[in-house]
């Protein structure tokens, strides 16, 4: 079929481009919802493409790496979503796209999604079992309270501290906590404390992260990564003190103990206070005085029983014992000796008896006499010389001589004895 | 420098007096022994009793490194509106006299 005569022809490039002209013009900036679908992320580029589609229709879009650099999570296949941007022609396949340059989930909003993806994340990285969690020493030596140093927080925790264990040291690490640098100080705090402990700079028991609540208080970034792994890989206990009830962020489910309050953090670390302590110190006090006063009531009933005991309570009884004891004895000794002196007795009368039937006495009585001489007995007439003075002794009584003469003795003379 | 903790006396002496009031209400010491525990528990009641008395607040900041890698700690200023608990030595309950 012959071109009629007077109509204008265009190339492909001329109509692509009049509609791109159009079409890019009119079609400049929008809102577009729909259902992702076909989605795909270019690696190298960072560009990420899918398909927005409806029941009836479907859109091509490309979402650049320079505008999805600050999604924090990444599109799915059935997410529905609604996307800002304006519809470009790429002339060289003749179709056109949406260049996305705004992504919002529909129903939920980015940052609560970009949270509930990074807790499933982290919670396969296994960040939040309970099985991590330290215990806290019972008095704690030295803390560190990574916070606003102007916040109340900081002084809240700091009078808490003083209330409860004044014995604890504070360091208090000044941290911004809201604000775009917020996640990346918190995170340098915890870690530079944590190194300081390891290497025994500062020998931390326990480090609070803590900032005041309030209803506003913007919390994001406590739900930031790199403060989760700060958190995760802290070597000392870290107690998460956000402040805030109705919601439990990151930083609380990865710590080691998450309080409502910084207030609460400290009674959390501070277990047995100060009137814990002299309360049981008191009782401790009371305790040793009753058991010590038992003691010594149990050593002096013992020495009351001792002296109650016969030998001790009248010494005196053994002693009247023994006395009578040797009364008794003396008694049979007397017996005994009497006994003896008057056998004793006996024998020296018969003796003297004896005696006395031997006495030259008795053989006087017969006739005998007995003559000395100086009172020597003289017993030969050799013994004396004339005019010696002599005695005679008779039975009775004596006679006194003087010798005449002796003479000498006969052989069968017989003489006195 | 005040980086250092707290030596753990305290813990110590708690653990320590909680063994010598075993040995107490235990009674299997002699009258000699339990009086010299007493003695000792005694003293580290005061011990612990003086360390809560002195308690003093060492609160600093860490604003960074040295250069020498130490912590560069600062007095950190803190205006309480609580004094800090000191503890007044309690009577202990008892006539005392034994």
């Amino acid at each position: 079929m012959p071109i009629p005569v007077g109509i204008k022809t265009y190339s492909v490039s001329q109509v692509t481009a009049a509609i791109k002209g159009q079409l890019e013009e009119h079609f400049a900036e929008f809102w577009v919802s729909g259902e992702v679908t076909n989605y795909k992320k270019h690696p190298p580029s960072g560009h990420m493409y899918f398909t927005l589609k409806d029941a009836n229709s479907m859109l091509p879009c490309i979402f650049k790496a320079g505008f999805n650099r600050r999604m924090k999570y990444e599109p799915r296949d059935g997410m529905e979503v609604l996307c800002r941007g304006g519809l470009v022609v790429f002339e060289q396949k003749g179709i056109y796209q949406l260049e996305v340059q705004e992504f919002e989930p529909k129903g939920q909003g980015a940052a609560e999604l970009a949270l509930l993806q990074l807790k499933e994340k982290l919670r396969a990285k296994g960040y939040f079992d309970p099985a991590r969690r330290r215990p806290f020493p019972v008095f704690p030596k030295f803390v560190a309270l990574v916070t606003s140093a102007s916040g109340a927080a900081v002084r809240d925790m700091i009078e808490s501290i003083l209330q409860r264990w004044p014995l604890t040291g504070i360091v208090v690490r000044d941290c911004r906590v809201q604000g775009p640098t917020a996640p990346q100080d918190i995170a340098e705090s915890l870690r530079l404390l944590c190194r300081l402990s390891k290497s025994g700079k500062l020998k931390l028991c326990a480090i609070v992260l803590g900032r005041g609540g309030g209803p506003t208080a913007d919390l994001s970034a406590f739900n930031e990564e790199i403060v989760a792994d700060a958190i995760f890989d802290s070597s000392v206990p870290v107690v998460s003190a956000v402040g805030h009830e109705n919601d439990v962020t990151i930083a609380d489910l990865v710590a080691d103990f998450r309080a409502l309050t910084p207030t609460a953090a400290i009674v959390a670390l501070t277990r047995r206070s100060c009137d814990d302590v002299l309360f049981d110190l008191g009782e401790t006090e009371r305790r040793m005085r009753d058991a010590i006063l038992a003691r010594i009531a149990h050593g002096r009933q013992r020495v009351e029983q001792l002296a109650e005991r016969p030998g001790l309570r009248r010494p005196l009884d053994r002693v009247r014992l023994a006395e009578q004891k040797i009364g008794e004895r003396t008694a049979r000794l007397d017996r005994a000796a009497k006994l003896l002196l008057n056998r004793g007795d006996e024998k020296l009368a018969a003796a003297a008896q004896q005696l006395q039937a031997l006495s030259p006495l008795n053989v006087l009585t017969r006739g005998y006499s007995l003559t000395q001489r100086d009172g020597k007995l003289v017993r030969s007439s050799t013994e004396v010389a004339a005019g010696d003075l002599i005695e005679t002794r008779l039975a009775e009584g004596t006679i006194f001589s003087r010798v005449l003469g002796p003479t000498p003795p006969a052989p069968e003379s017989t003489h006195g004895q | 420098m005040a980086s250092e903790a707290p030596p753990p006396k305290f813990e110590a002496a708690l653990a320590e007096l909680d063994g010598v009031l075993r040995d107490l209400e235990d009674g299997t010491t002699t009258l000699e022994e339990s009086l010299a525990r007493y003695e000792r528990g005694v003293a580290l009641v005061k011990q612990c009793y003086e360390q809560l008395r002195n308690a003093e607040v060492r609160i600093r900041q860490l604003t960074g490194l040295r250069e020498d890698g130490k912590p560069n700690l600062q007095v950190f200023e803190h205006t309480s509106a609580v004094e800090a608990a000191k503890p007044k030595r309690r009577t202990p309950p008892g006539d005392g006299a034994y």
